[in-house]
């Protein structure tokens, strides 16, 4: 039995080293939607705080979720709530049920080709749109013209986001073109005059945002900054950064500072909407 | 005047072939422009179809997920031959072993409302099927879903916890008795509620038949065992409090291969098993349990989450012979009816994001009706130590080394129901065991295990 204990002895100092040499870097991953914004946070937070790194990447929520379950981040940045089965994984592995913080609000845009005679769209007309109901343009004010869809990956919050809540739960067409990125989205709508897509409101270069209506009677609003606050613009959301358990040291400091007036003005900068 | 209009009209004289050869040249260099543009776009538009052809593809691989964790361990016993539900039983030459415990590869298509499972154990003993089933869920609420084939049974909640999350090495020795491999062959509903059904999003139901024969037999007679648990979920976000837990029920029957019957019962002064006369073959004898589990979990601030959980499960038991496992049909020693129980307090901590500390204790009773001093009082009795209750004190370690590599250090005290010696001088067969039984015996285990998960 002496060896058993000595190897248990051993075991347990081994432990303790790893715990011992943490050091003060913070790790972010996920939605590629909120990947500027985190960047930004951690370029002005690691101005004032010299010895804390924040290092950031995108890959999607689906990828920060499962890394956070996993271990391998600090903070998940994510473009949607997390699932309960994600829930279930996380208090499996961590025995907690997370922290979720609303860290900023966005405006989730349709985006049009900037030569599209289309300038507004009801919220069914983009779900029949999207579900390939409506496959022509002349459908819906535009050319007789096939539409072309571009979308996000499904490990994407924004993907989930869109089939969840503008598509109630429908699956996209099998014809939308699924690329990695809402920049990539931005620049295939933006060179494709029949085509559309859908992304965060602070990407808004070389295309237009459709106006959108909650039914056909009711008028059409583009996201701005005005619209998503008080909520007439029909496609609002969180952007959520989650965390394994209640924060604490240079952790909790830096959550505490993207919520703070300084953290909150990088949001707004980068085209987002402030929480507070 | 004449002269400076005559030097223009030599002057384009002059550059008219130049001009021509310019024009003549840059018309070339546009065609080529444009062939090279044509060729381009081609290119594109080959590398578009090419692209979609490969999306088509990888849309089709990513359905596909193949997962498998494989568990090396050392174990050490207090003794030569010792018994063991912590990875089974010390060969009579040995008391310590490296041995695999589990190797499982699971392989999982998710189609938008169907589900194929197949996991297997990799043995170096052999391979055993551990999962294979079939899911379809209703398109329209998506709560609802219907699985046939191997599963996990349905009741209370150690069971259907991976045995690649478990924080000790194994399942309590009641479960591993009483749900032998966890898995069974039958159809099950399953009810999750949704985000969208208010207070229903917290409930879950899962109910089905089953052969109640576990996973490596063949359905042989006509009776069926349902067993469910109906769960809930109470998560409280703001103070990053859970509470869950679940009733679980397990009506089951079993088919006597012959009419030898046991129950435990008087004869004069001696409580003993009693053969029960008049019961013909192919009699069925019920199997029934009850079960309530418990969890919370609750984030301490600075070290972690901790989760408390305990489990309860009781009711009347088939088993073979002095054996208080599972009866099979085939056994020609008759049937065993037994009243069991078992249950479980449990505490696990996190601390930071790579250890944890679990403790548990657990006792399983496999003969309620007898108490330790009833067993090896009289010399005619025949209740013997499978009958005893016995009970172990585990502390587990686990050290997460990265998101695939796990550590476990777990040592498990082992204790045993008190017999009575009284009759071993006079019963030379279980001579020695009582008098071993009378006492708390030696038979603690330390693990060490390494797994890595994919």
């Amino acid at each position: 039995m002496k060896k058993s204990i000595l190897a248990g002895a051993a075991f347990g100092i081994a432990s303790m080293a790893s715990m011992a040499f943490s050091a003060q870097t913070i790790t972010v991953k996920g939605s590629d939607t909120m990947v500027i914004l985190a960047q930004r946070w951690a370029e002005k937070y690691m101005a004032t705080h010299p010895d804390v790194s924040v290092q950031v990447t995108g890959g999607g929520s689906g990828t920060g979720i499962s890394a956070l379950i996993n271990g391998t981040t600090d903070i998940c940045d994510a473009s949607r709530k997390m699932k309960a089965a994600e829930r279930e994984k996380l208090k499996q592995r961590f025995n907690s049920l997370g922290v979720e913080v609303p860290s900023a609000r966005d405006g989730l845009a349709v985006y049009l080709n900037e030569a599209s005679p289309v300038s507004e769209l009801s919220l069914d007309q983009v779900k029949d749109i999207y579900t390939g109901k409506i496959s022509n343009w002349k459908a819906v004010g535009g050319p007789d013209a096939k539409i072309v869809l571009y979308g996000r990956e499904n490990n994407s919050g924004t993907y989930v986001y869109f089939r969840d809540n503008v598509l109630k739960g429908s699956d996209f067409a099998p014809s939308m073109q699924s690329l990695p990125g809402t920049a990539a989205v931005v620049n295939a709508v933006s060179k494709d005059k029949l085509g559309i897509g859908f992304g965060g409101a602070a990407y808004a270069k070389g295309l237009k945002f459709a106006k959108i209506k909650k039914d056909a009677g009711s008028p059409a609003y583009e996201p701005t900054a005005e619209t998503v606050k008080n909520g007439t613009y029909p496609i609002t959301r969180y952007l959520y950064m989650y965390l394994k358990s209640r924060p604490t040291g240079a952790l909790k400091d830096y959550i505490d500072w993207t919520l703070s007036p300084e953290g909150q003005s990088v949001v707004t900068e980068v085209g987002y909407f402030p929480v507070k | 005047m004449k002269r400076i209009l005559m030097l223009p009209a030599l002057l384009l004289c002059l550059g008219a072939p130049r001009c021509e050869e310019r024009d003549s040249a840059d018309a070339a260099r546009a065609r080529t422009a444009e062939e090279t543009l044509v060729n381009m776009k081609g290119q594109v538009e080959g590398l578009n179809e090419s692209y979609l052809e490969t999306k088509s593809t990888v849309e089709k691989l990513a359905k596909l997920k193949v997962g498998g964790y494989v568990q090396a361990q050392w174990q050490y016993a207090d003794s030569m031959n010792q018994a063991s539900v912590n990875g089974g039983n010390f060969p009579a030459t040995s008391q310590e072993r490296l041995m695999i415990r589990r190797a499982r590869l699971k392989t999982t298509w998710q189609g938008t409302a169907s589900r194929y499972v197949l996991e297997i154990d990799a043995l170096p003993t052999g391979v055993v099927i551990k999962d294979v089933n079939a899911q379809i869920t209703e398109p329209w609420l998506k709560a609802f879903s219907l699985t046939a084939g191997v599963m996990d049974r349905p009741f209370g909640f150690e069971v259907g916890y991976s045995s690649s999350a478990i924080e000790l090495p194994e399942r309590t020795r009641g479960s591993q008795i009483l749900m032998p491999g966890e898995k069974d062959l039958g159809a099950e509903i399953e009810f999750a509620g949704t985000e969208a059904m208010g207070f229903l999003e917290h409930l879950n139901l899962k109910a089905g038949a089953f052969t109640g024969l576990g996973s490596g037999l063949a359905e042989n007679d006509n009776e069926k065992d349902y067993i469910g648990r109906l769960g809930f979920t109470l998560p409280f976000y703001d103070i990053n409090l859970a509470v869950d837990g679940g009733v679980s029920g397990y009506l089951g029957k079993v088919t006597n291969s012959t009419g030898k019957v046991a129950e435990v019962g008087s004869v004069g002064d001696t409580l003993t098993w009693v053969n029960q006369a008049g019961r013909k073959a192919l009699d069925t004898y019920d199997r029934n349990l009850m079960g309530v589990d418990a969890q919370v979990y609750y984030d301490i601030p600075v070290i972690g989450g901790i989760s408390l959980r305990g489990e309860y499960w009781w009711g009347g038991w088939v088993s073979a012979n002095g054996n208080n496992g599972l009866y099979t049909l085939g056994d020609t020693n008759g049937v065993y009816l037994r009243k069991v129980a078992s249950w479980y307090v449990m505490a696990v901590q996190n601390v930071g994001v790579r250890n944890q500390l679990a403790v548990r204790y657990d006792v399983f009773d496999p003969n309620t009706d007898a108490e330790g001093g009833d067993i090896g009082r009289f010399k005619g009795s025949k209740l013997n130590t499978n009958d005893a209750a016995l009970s172990t004190l585990s502390l587990g370690w686990n050290h997460f080394w990265d998101e695939a590599v796990r550590f476990t250090l777990n040592y498990d005290f082992n204790m045993n129901e008190k017999t009575n010696a009284a009759a071993a001088g006079s019963n030379a067969a279980n001579s020695a065991v009582f008098k071993k039984w009378s006492d708390d015996f030696d038979n603690n285990q330390v693990t060490i295990r390494m797994q890595v998960k994919f």
